[in-house]
């Protein structure tokens, strides 16, 4: 299958560039199969050419129409976007911090977002911070997803502090892994004062869901996780020469604190969007990265962004498709079935890696 | 322009400073220049701050004090990619990253000349390819970089800080771990580039027998951060480079061009040969086993080698004895039985 | 002389008979004394109990099938002996003087039988609402025993509750040894006695528990009278419905991040909704117990049923809505038919509907005939549930 030219200049990078737009119209096309499927495949059956109607704005059963577009569609957008941002933020980490077994939550971004949930959910009897949210005009479903947003960015705003003081990444690893500590630590306390119906509420926002999501809060979803590809994008130079490690990506003129805050506030937007809006989803951010490395067989970014949002968007839909089993009411929880398909993947990474003697490669 | 040194250092002070005050000043008062096309080595014993000045010198390290001229310019003023076009650096930091080929690494060197993408226009195309002919790695570009073996790896990178075109190129104990062929081969290629492209090559290195043959500087530094330079023949002529590395019992040898390996002394002796390379031979072995060749003095016994077309005869002459050896490894054994004062050959 | 002392033998001759009279009863133990008011379950399928001269055998049925579940109580009246025969079964000495409750539903079901007073210990005072009960709590004859939280994971505090020294602790058991508290209790040296009123599936069937807890205090008279009233009152006002031809369409429940939980169609809840004269929507035939369903099926089935029964963990419209935008769709939403039962819901979340409600199943039918048929009950006021504003 490797189309293996070796003309002079053996460029078997370039080659793999060009083998990946070859085949991008292919992933491209897999990736609108499978947002259609998503779109089809629920609980309820909606026969085909219904459908049909649907689209093109026939006449049909009035609950089908609202399932459609205000059940389906919105959760299909939202899990093309989360499992792209998810991807993304994945590959950002794991190359950021050489260390292909990160994640998109290792700076803690998804913790303050929790927090920030928890604070909104389990408090509500003590200061009823949904009211005081409510007061300050936020339409009604955006009160939890601003508390995650909020919570996101206080740690956001702690982290870039730190790492403009500090040189070491090391040293932001710790404090984010402190950060998920210290919030899971709070999360506990609140969850000691609180009543049994909010915490229910709670548990069953970590549980994640790409369903929440309505048309009025898909505009800012959309907004947050966009600017993260577009970043992501425009990093894609520095991030090769991050390869290296960072004092051969100095010598080669990158302009090291600029590039880490970059990332981080990348990574930032992407993580904290997706837990804002679906909960704290598990696996994707860690997985896709490398099924994308071993799919195109390479290590260059120009590829692999591109490669993750799609195949990102590809691995969400499905794992979409399959927790709301196909043919039954059950839904079962999203981390559950992201966990199925990113605990093979991680030990095969591991696996994979001391085959060639040297542990884990990124 | 031609004569301006692309490398100069004025009262240059290097060490480790901690987050309030604590220093630690390992050298100051460094004052280097470095010409272009010329390969300098930078040797010193262990701990002498080696590292700690490449890394100053590159400015992964912030200085203590002094400054630091860069192709005429302030280093401190020249922004980051400005930097780089200039001097690219060649680490010992291990490179781990797996599906990259040599041709990707090498074109990573590229960095400061591309768009923000970091797209390849065909220029860059060749100077990656010419990059990697000049190392010797050219058959190798499209082998993944984590299947390579310590010495193509090497290559790869030296190849990569030469894509980046700079007019300075610095190697951090580029030979480390590298076996004798390989040392000499890199310190090969660092000639050529050297010679051939006028660029100029600092490098750090423990390989003294190396540096003092292909240096074109020697920057010694020693314990106390003192620095000595000059051309590796005047610096071991006048005994400077001697006395730099000499400890207990280990010297160097100027007439041999080599450190010597001391061994006790248990005796002379005076050799007759007309083939200079076994002559050479036969001394190297028994000096291995403690015998030195008596300048003058009563030897203890003579050895001369008869060499004849295909083959070589050793004639041991001892007091009034003699024997003979068809080879090194049987006359080294006779001589091992023979006691000084009054042995017996047979 | 002979006048005194034939009055003085009459005397002694009518006290001697008296005192033959007293003591015979007392030596003798004629049941028809010791347990003259009997309880027998009709609704309730959870226990069962024998009564015997001077004892009773309680037996708990586990409702699973779970064998390890099932407990046998024998209640010995004080003062009298153990009987053999009954290895496994846990001993108590009723009636009970000192108990200590470890749920918000044991306390109406002791109040009722007036037996307040027993009670010395309780976990999570803050919710109860009972007057005679809180009254006690302030006075100090009341102490909380536990973290007064509701969750599966209630922290008791041991030492104060083994110093307390109850003659029992009613518990609730899930046949799950982390959770379950009966363990850690024996293992204290305590005696727990479960109670699984929750379990049953009918109405009538929960509130008959009142005559479990009657026989450990001798109180079956009350208790009977008690559910005879209860029992008549419900079918009083069942009667009023069947005759009505009209069903109004109902569901319940909300969605919890693309789950919706949906009481089974042999459920309480949904007995209750039936008897009440409405069409409960969500129910799955072939499930016993609750079914999970997703957002939109649940939307497909009740889009457009008249009522909205339970909004789950959101307390007023604001909160439904904060949850999620599209409970806008439904019918019952917009034509502001929303009811919830948290109409008595203490400051500390305390709601009394799953207090005395338990043991007021005539009044929640009530409410929810009240909710689907209006003109049936003119002039009652709604209890437990109240409307939820949608406008």
């Amino acid at each position: 299958m490797e189309v293996s030219t070796m003309d002079m200049d053996g460029d078997k990078n370039g080659d793999s560039f060009k083998r990946f737009l070859v085949f991008l119209p292919v992933i491209i096309g897999i990736l609108a199969f499978i947002f259609m499927l998503d779109l089809i495949i629920g609980s309820v059956t909606i026969p085909v050419d219904a459908f049909v109607k649907i689209i093109t704005g026939g006449q049909v059963k009035e609950t089908w129409m609202h399932i459609f577009w205000d059940w389906r569609m919105p959760k299909a957008i939202t899990a093309l976007l989360a499992g792209g941002s998810l991807a993304l933020s994945g590959l950002l980490m794991q190359t950021f911090f050489r260390n292909p077994l990160a994640d998109p939550y290792i700076l803690g971004i998804s913790s303050g977002a929790s927090l920030g949930v928890a604070f909104v959910m389990l408090s509500a009897g003590i200061f009823s911070a949904g009211t005081i949210l409510g007061s300050f005009g936020f339409v009604g479903d955006m009160s939890i997803s601003l508390a995650a947003i909020i919570g996101a960015f206080m740690v956001l705003l702690l982290i870039i502090v730190i790492s403009a003081k500090i040189q070491s990444n090391i040293t932001i690893l710790v404090l984010g892994i402190m950060v998920a500590y210290m919030s899971s630590a709070m999360v506990t306390i609140l969850l000691q004062f609180s009543d049994q119906s909010a915490m229910h509420a709670y548990s069953f926002w970590t549980f994640g869901s790409f369903s929440g999501v309505t048309w009025s809060q898909l505009p800012i979803m959309t907004t947050l996780l966009c600017m993260g590809y577009i970043l992501s994008i425009c990093l894609v130079k520095p991030l090769n020469a991050l390869l290296l490690g960072e004092q051969y990506a100095e010598s080669m003129g990158m302009n090291y604190r600029r590039i880490r805050h970059g990332i981080i506030i990348t990574t930032a937007f992407m993580a904290g969007g997706v837990t804002a809006f679906c909960g704290p989803i598990g696996f994707l951010g860690i997985a896709i990265p490398h099924f994308c490395r071993s799919i195109f067989v390479t290590a260059d970014h120009r590829i692999l962004v591109p490669g993750c949002i799609l195949l990102g968007g590809i691995i969400a839909l499905l794992t979409d498709i399959i927790s709301h089993l196909p043919g039954t009411d059950i839904v079962l929880p999203l981390n559950a079935i992201t966990a199925l398909f990113g605990a093979p993947v991680v030990i095969w990474v591991i696996l994979r890696g001391t085959r060639f003697g040297r542990g884990v490669i990124s | 322009m031609k004569n301006v040194p692309i490398l100069r250092c004025n009262d240059l002070a290097i060490g480790y400073k901690n987050q309030k005050s604590t220093l630690k000043e390992i050298s100051k008062d460094l004052n280097l220049s470095l010409n272009r096309g010329e390969l300098v080595c930078l040797v010193g014993p262990n701990g002498a701050g080696k590292s700690t000045l490449i890394r100053t010198l590159t400015g992964i390290q912030p200085s203590l004090g002094g400054e630091i001229w860069l192709a005429g310019k302030n280093i401190n003023e020249l922004s980051s990619e400005e930097k780089a076009k200039r001097m690219s650096v060649v680490l010992t930091t291990p490179v781990t990253t797996g599906y990259m080929t040599a041709f990707d690494i090498v074109a990573l060197g590229r960095f400061p000349y591309t768009n923000w993408a970091g797209r390849l226009t065909p220029a860059d195309r060749q100077v990656v390819m010419t990059a990697l002919a000049t190392v010797g790695a050219a058959n190798v570009s499209h082998q993944y970089i984590h299947e390579m073996s310590d010495g193509e790896r090497q290559k790869v990178m030296i190849a990569r800080a030469l894509a980046q075109e700079p007019e300075l190129m610095v190697l951090d104990e580029p030979t480390a771990f590298l076996d004798l062929p390989h040392k000499i081969e890199t310190m090969r290629i660092l000639r050529h580039i050297a010679q051939k492209t006028g660029k100029s090559i600092l490098l750090s290195t423990h390989d003294l027998n190396l540096a003092i043959r292909c240096a074109d500087q020697l920057w010694i530094m020693n314990r106390s951060g003192s620095m000595i330079t000059g051309t590796p023949e005047d610096l071991v002529i006048s005994g400077i480079f001697g006395s730099a590395f000499e400890i207990d019992g280990v010297y160097f040898d100027p007439y041999r061009g080599e450190f010597s390996i001391p061994v006790a002394k248990r005796g002379t002796f005076h050799i007759i040969g007309s083939d200079p390379m076994y002559r050479l031979w036969t001394v190297y072995a028994l000096e291995r086993i403690g015998y030195v060749q008596a300048n003058g003095a009563d030897p203890d016994f003579v050895i001369r080698i008869h060499k004849s077309q295909n083959e070589a005869i050793w004639q041991i002459l001892h007091q009034n004895d003699h024997a003979t050896c068809c080879n090194i490894q049987q006359l080294v054994e006779k001589i091992s039985t023979l006691q000084v004062s009054g042995g017996d050959l047979n | 002389m002979p006048q005194k002392f034939m009055k003085k033998t009459k005397y002694a001759l009518i006290v001697s008979v008296a005192v033959i009279l007293c003591l015979s009863s007392i030596v003798l133990g004629d049941s028809e004394y010791l347990f003259k008011d009997k309880v027998f379950p009709e609704y309730a399928k959870g226990f069962t109990v024998e009564y015997h001269d001077t004892y009773k055998v309680v037996n708990l049925i586990d409702p699973w099938g779970r064998a390890t579940e099932n407990y046998t109580y024998l209640l010995v009246q004080r003062g009298e002996k153990i009987p053999p025969g009954y290895p496994n079964a846990r001993v108590f000495f009723i009636p009970l003087q000192k108990v200590v409750t470890l749920s918000t539903v044991h306390i109406p079901f002791i109040s009722t039988l007036n037996e307040t007073q027993s009670i010395v210990g309780h976990n999570g005072v803050n919710l109860v609402q009972d007057e005679d009960f809180c009254k006690r709590v302030r006075q100090g004859d009341i102490v909380e025993i536990g973290s007064g939280e509701l969750s599966m994971n209630t922290l008791l505090k041991m030492e104060k509750l083994i110093e307390l020294d109850p003659d029992a602790v009613f518990c609730v058991a899930n046949g799950n040894k982390e959770y379950d508290n009966h363990y850690k209790l024996q293992e204290a040296g305590l005696k727990p006695v479960i109670t699984a009123e929750w379990m049953e599936e009918s109405p009538l069937g929960r509130a008959e528990w009142i005559k479990f807890f009657s026989v450990f205090y001798n109180k079956e008279k009350i208790a009977n009278q008690v559910f005879d009233r209860i029992k008549n009152n419900y079918f009083e006002i069942k009667e009023k419905v069947r005759n009505c031809s009209q069903k109004p369409t109902l569901f319940s429940g909300i969605d919890y991040q693309g789950s919706w939980y949906a009481p089974g169609e042999n459920s309480y809840v949904a007995a209750l909704f039936a008897d009440a004269g409405g069409t409960y929507v969500l129910g799955d035939d072939t499930n016993r117990g609750d079914t999970i369903l997703d957002f939109e099926s649940v939307y497909e089935k009740a889009h457009a049923a008249d009522y909205w029964i339970n909004i789950g963990y959101a307390d007023n419209i604001d909160e439904l809505l904060a949850l999620d935008q599209r409970y806008q769709k439904f019918k019952a939403f917009q034509d502001n038919r929303i009811y919830h039962y948290n109409a008595r819901v203490n400051e500390h979340g305390g709601n009394d509907y799953w207090q005395s409600g338990i043991i007021k199943p005539d009044v929640i039918l009530a409410d929810l005939v009240k909710i689907l048929h209006p003109d049936l009950l003119p002039n009652y006021t709604l209890y437990y549930y109240q409307h939820i504003n949608a406008t």
